[in-house]
């Protein structure tokens, strides 16, 4: 039996209210999730759906307890080693896209390959293979106020993939989105998931969720499902 | 005015509310408009000011010139101003003048005060009419009336209590009585102190008639009156032609000579003239950088509010008024900063009148005046609008729509926002770099200056001046005694092991030119090799330390009934008799007189060179001619000390009133002084344009901190976007370092550029250092690029500390 992708252990996230007050936005987590899984967090606004996802896409280091990532204990690394590691298995994808709006579509691609010190024909190649990959080559020269909503998630969940993670990490990816645009990029997801990447996305649409093989719910902070 | 009376309160609000951002705007302008008005205050009263004088326009200085001799500020003789006088036709008045430095006594403690010898028609010059009494008549101007006086107005206060009948009393000068005949009003200004040694107290005649004998006697200066409408260039026309006419007539005197006129007001200030214009760009450069430096932070506090800006438009602010509030707030952080700037500037014009009062040619206080007021009142207001505008344009023209709904977002203007404030930090650069590079040409030049061997030592060496009265010393026999007598009791002294006397002392600003000529070596015409001559005592070469490098010294045997002996410099000994030994050859003074009354000198002994006209000049030919040889009545003393020369001040002083209590001994300092004082001017410019150029270095790196600063807190979403995406700490860092020092560098290209241009017109206060000297250019930009790097890291290490969720996060 294969060890699972992701295994956190006893998580609890709590922020300083005052002189020895705490509040926690995650509880005892007790989470593991396999390799090639489409998970769905699920709850309502305050649950801790998209701290537990900056917790699982190395963006928050408050935590407590113990975050397993492909074996590695994530709790006992330093942060550059932690970065290393986000670098080699993690794509995120946000709710507004996060493209960097001085870059062009070419260069936003570009740049997660360069901060993981490829080469510049490994990158040009990956960028034209990405490109082509999601039919965007004649947005290539693109800023990103030059395109729609959709579009740009489209290049945000390019941009994602382009180092070849091997989980995708995605808050609420089509809040921003017509119900349209969202099933494309739903069918996206999908479509990398069947190809072996395993997608944690954070979502209230019971529709996108059904697109998942599994739906987690939080509720203050705790897993209740 | 209502509007405005609210724009004005609502300013004042704002800027209650962030009092640090207020403080720091004020200061950094205040240091601008600060050194605007302090510079401004000098340039005022030395270039601007109407001289004290009346009409003073129209008075000119006449010095005579010698292009064969490198003489341009040269003096006269009273037999060539008299042919001046009767000649002219473009003068209403011409005349002569010298210092004079008696010792009063009567009416309080004896003391040595500053006065004039004046020539027929001085006071026609100066237009001054006696508050008492009268002015010299011509008959006062004959040797044996002349005992007589005209006090100035100080003086008569001071000595005399103002008292009204004071006329025809008697005033003791130097031992001799004097009857006074007139006394100045208070408005009637002396000449100022580089003219004379000192301004004058008091005026007695010249009292030298003309004599054909003395035509080469060039030992006063001249000043004149023009006649109304005369222009300066038709006058030096005209005296050009007078001297070519004694030229032709006393070929012997007056042959290669010349007349220059220049105004009272150019001759002042011209030595200052490029000192001070440089200062003044220089505070204008450091205003520009405080301008930018504030700019940059009213840029940065637009785009909080902008959403403030959104809403006033919404509820129908036009353009204009939005304009108006944030120039009315521009305003006042301007009129805040001129405020304290003025303060500040109180004090430093009192520094610098302080330190300047040995080589400022001022005639009065500087004074923040109503020229002065007006100047502050200007700089701030148009400081104000400088900096305000750029904001205030850039702040009235956000999008309502688009920043009322996105709390204050507009990433396209921000951007262009952004392209402002990094083109105001390059500026800052490159400014900041155009001083640096001139500060470090003066500080490099200064350093090589006071590198320069004068040609003596001068450690341990106090020096002090000597002048015997006439009446208490009235023959060659009582100098000498009294000599003998102050080197035999001061060489007794402890502490004191060298003691010599020279009538001139190097860099002292005192000299004595003669024209030589020597044996076998014709004089032709229009040719007057001159030299600088010293009657010293046989100790004077030792205790200077100037190297005897053939020959021997002067002794005690070179009496006056002894032969002529000389000591000749080494220039002197290269000029005259190139690739031969100089010493045994014969020279002799050239004047007028009889040729039987210019006795043949031997060269014995030939000495160093010695810089007597200051370091930056040429070692100069010398002549050394031994004390009783030719016996004068004013020396120099100088004493070399084992111990602090200033500790042996009060010793030397006092051994001297042991001899004569009646003997002011004058002109005290060390020689390590007369040193400095002849680099004063240059010193003291390279310390103003270091403190500017430092400030503005300050101000600069403070600039680049704060657009780098705001940078990240504008970028800390799009630097978590990046971590995100997988940037480590060390691309954090490097992006906003990139970012930093990219504008550095082109700030650094522009300045060096800028520097090339502007440096070439400082040329003339640099020594031994040219205008593009690659060194300082070098290491001035390396330490623009190691401060600015500093600036950039600071807020760099913030954004790559930055912790990706909360960057992430942040809105």
């Amino acid at each position: 039996m294969t060890a699972p992708l992701i295994k956190l252990n006893h998580i609890e996230r709590s922020y300083p209210l005052g002189k020895q007050q705490f509040t926690y936005v995650l509880r005892d987590i007790n989470l593991e999730i396999e390799e090639g899984d489409f998970v769905s967090v699920m709850g309502p606004s305050g649950a801790g759906k998209s701290t537990l996802l900056h917790l699982l896409g190395m963006h928050d280091f408050g935590w407590t307890g113990e975050f397993f990532l492909d074996e590695t204990p994530v709790h006992r690394l330093k942060p550059k080693e932690r970065t290393t590691l986000r670098n080699e298995q993690v794509g995120f994808v946000f709710q507004n896209y996060n493209l960097l709006d001085d870059l062009t579509v070419y260069e936003n691609l570009d740049i997660p390959l360069s901060y993981r010190r490829y080469s510049k024909s490994e990158r040009t190649a990956l960028v034209a293979d990405t490109l082509d990959r999601f039919s965007i080559v004649g947005k290539k020269d693109l800023y990103p106020r030059q395109l729609s909503g959709g579009q740009q998630q489209l290049v945000s969940i390019a941009r994602a993939v382009i180092a070849k993670p091997k989980l995708i990490l995605a808050d609420e990816p089509t809040g921003n989105l017509h119900s349209g645009q969202a099933e494309e990029i739903m069918q996206l997801f999908k479509k990398l998931n069947t190809e072996g990447t395993t997608i944690i996305q954070v979502t209230h649409s019971e529709t996108n969720a059904a697109h998942g093989n599994r739906v987690i719910q939080l509720r203050d902070g705790w897993i209740i499902k | 005015m209502n509007a405005l009376l609210q724009d004005i309160r609502f300013a004042l609000r704002m800027l209650w509310k962030t009092p640090g951002f207020a403080a720091i705007a004020i200061l950094s302008l205040a240091l601008g408009i600060g050194a605007n008005t302090a510079v401004f205050s000098v340039v005022n009263a030395l270039l601007l000011k109407t001289l004290p004088y009346h009409d003073p326009n129209r008075i000119v200085l006449a010095w005579g010139v010698s292009p064969s001799e490198g003489i341009d500020r040269g003096q006269v003789s009273a037999t060539d101003v008299a042919d001046w006088n009767a000649r002219n036709h473009v003068f209403a008045a011409v005349s002569t003048y010298a210092s004079f430095r008696p010792i009063i006594a009567g009416n309080g403690e004896p003391e040595r005060i500053a006065g004039a010898q004046v020539g027929d028609g001085f006071f026609e010059v100066m237009q001054g009419k006696p508050l008492l009494g009268r002015v010299f008549n011509a008959e006062e101007q004959q040797e044996g009336k002349d005992f007589v006086a005209v006090l100035g107005y100080g003086l008569w206060q001071r000595r005399f209590a103002g008292d009204p009948s004071v006329v025809g009393k008697t005033l003791m000068l130097s031992a001799r009585p004097y009857t006074i005949v007139g006394v100045m009003p208070a408005d009637f200004q002396s000449l100022p102190a580089g003219l004379l040694d000192a301004p004058a107290e008091f005026y007695r005649p010249v009292a030298e008639p003309p004599n054909e004998k003395e035509r080469a006697s060039r030992h006063l200066r001249a000043i004149a009156r023009l006649k109304p409408g005369v222009t300066l260039t038709r006058a030096q026309s005209e005296m050009s032609l007078i001297s070519r006419q004694l030229e032709q007539e006393h070929p012997t005197t007056n042959t290669g000579g010349g007349v220059h006129l220049v105004t009272l007001a150019g001759d002042l200030v011209s030595p200052v003239r490029p000192a001070l214009l440089l200062l003044f760009g220089a505070v204008a450069f450091l205003l520009l950088i405080a301008c930018a430096n504030v700019g940059n932070l009213l840029l940065a506090r637009s785009v909080a509010r902008q959403r403030e800006v959104a809403i006033r438009a919404a509820l129908g602010a036009g353009r204009g008024r939005l304009v108006r509030q944030f120039l009315t707030e521009s305003l006042l952080l301007a009129f805040a900063g001129g405020m304290l700037g003025l303060l500040g500037a109180v004090w430093a014009t009192s520094l610098i009148e302080a330190a300047g009062t040995r080589f400022l040619p001022l005639l009065g206080a500087i004074q923040l005046d109503a020229r002065v007021l007006v100047f502050t009142f200007a700089v701030s207001t148009l400081t104000g609008i400088l900096f305000g505008c750029a904001p205030a344009l850039r702040a009235s023209r956000a999008e309502l729509n688009t920043t009322l709904n996105d709390g204050g977002r507009t990433p396209n203007a921000g951007s262009t926002r952004s392209n402002l404030r990094s083109a105001l930090v390059v500026g800052e650069v490159a400014l900041a770099m155009v001083l640096l590079i001139a500060a470090g040409l003066l500080i490099k030049s200064v350093v090589r200056l006071q590198a320069v061997d004068p040609g003596f030592k001068s450690a341990g060496l106090v020096t002090m001046n000597v002048w015997l009265p006439q009446a208490k010393y009235p023959n060659e026999r009582a100098w000498n005694n009294f000599y003998d007598r102050m080197i035999s009791r001061l060489g007794a002294v402890p502490g004191i092991d060298q003691i010599g006397l020279t009538s001139v002392l190097p860099v002292s600003d005192n000299f004595d030119k003669r024209t030589i000529e020597a044996e076998g070596q014709p004089r032709r015409a229009g040719e007057f090799p001159s030299v600088d001559n010293y009657i010293i005592t046989p100790d004077y070469p030792r205790t200077m330390s100037i190297p005897l490098l053939r020959g021997r010294s002067l002794t005690t045997e070179d009496k006056a009934a002894a032969p002529l002996a000389v000591l000749v410099s080494e220039t002197t000994a290269r000029k005259f008799w190139p690739g031969e030994d100089a010493v045994g050859k014969r020279l002799r003074f050239y004047n007028s007189g009889p040729i039987e009354q210019r006795p043949w000198r031997t060269v014995v002994g030939v000495l160093g060179d010695v810089k007597q006209y200051g370091l930056d000049t040429p070692g100069t030919m010398a002549l050394y001619v031994p004390l009783p040889q030719m016996p004068t009545s004013a020396m120099t003393l100088v004493v070399h000390s084992r111990i602090d020369p200033e500790s042996m001040v009060a010793t030397v002083r006092r051994e001297i009133l042991a001899l004569d209590n009646e003997q002011a001994v004058f002109n005290v300092a060390t020689m390590e002084q007369w040193l400095a004082d002849s680099t004063s001017v240059r010193r003291f410019t390279m310390f103003l344009l270091g403190l500017f150029a430092g400030l503005a270095f300050l101000l600069a790196a403070i600039g680049i901190y704060g657009v780098l600063a705001q940078t990240v807190a504008q970028r800390t979403h799009e630097i978590g976007i990046r971590m995100a995406l997988g940037a480590q700490r060390g691309d954090v860092l490097r992006l906003i370092v990139r970012q930093g020092m990219t504008l550095t560098g082109m700030g650094v290209i522009a300045g060096l550029f800028g520097a090339f241009a502007l440096t070439r017109f400082i040329a003339s206060l640099l020594f031994h250092v040219s205008a593009g000297d690659p060194t300082t250019f070098a290491v001035i930009s390396l330490l623009l690029i190691i401060a600015a790097f500093l600036a950039c890291y600071f807020p760099a290490r913030r954004a790559a500390r930055l912790e990706p969720l909360v960057a992430l996060t942040n809105r």
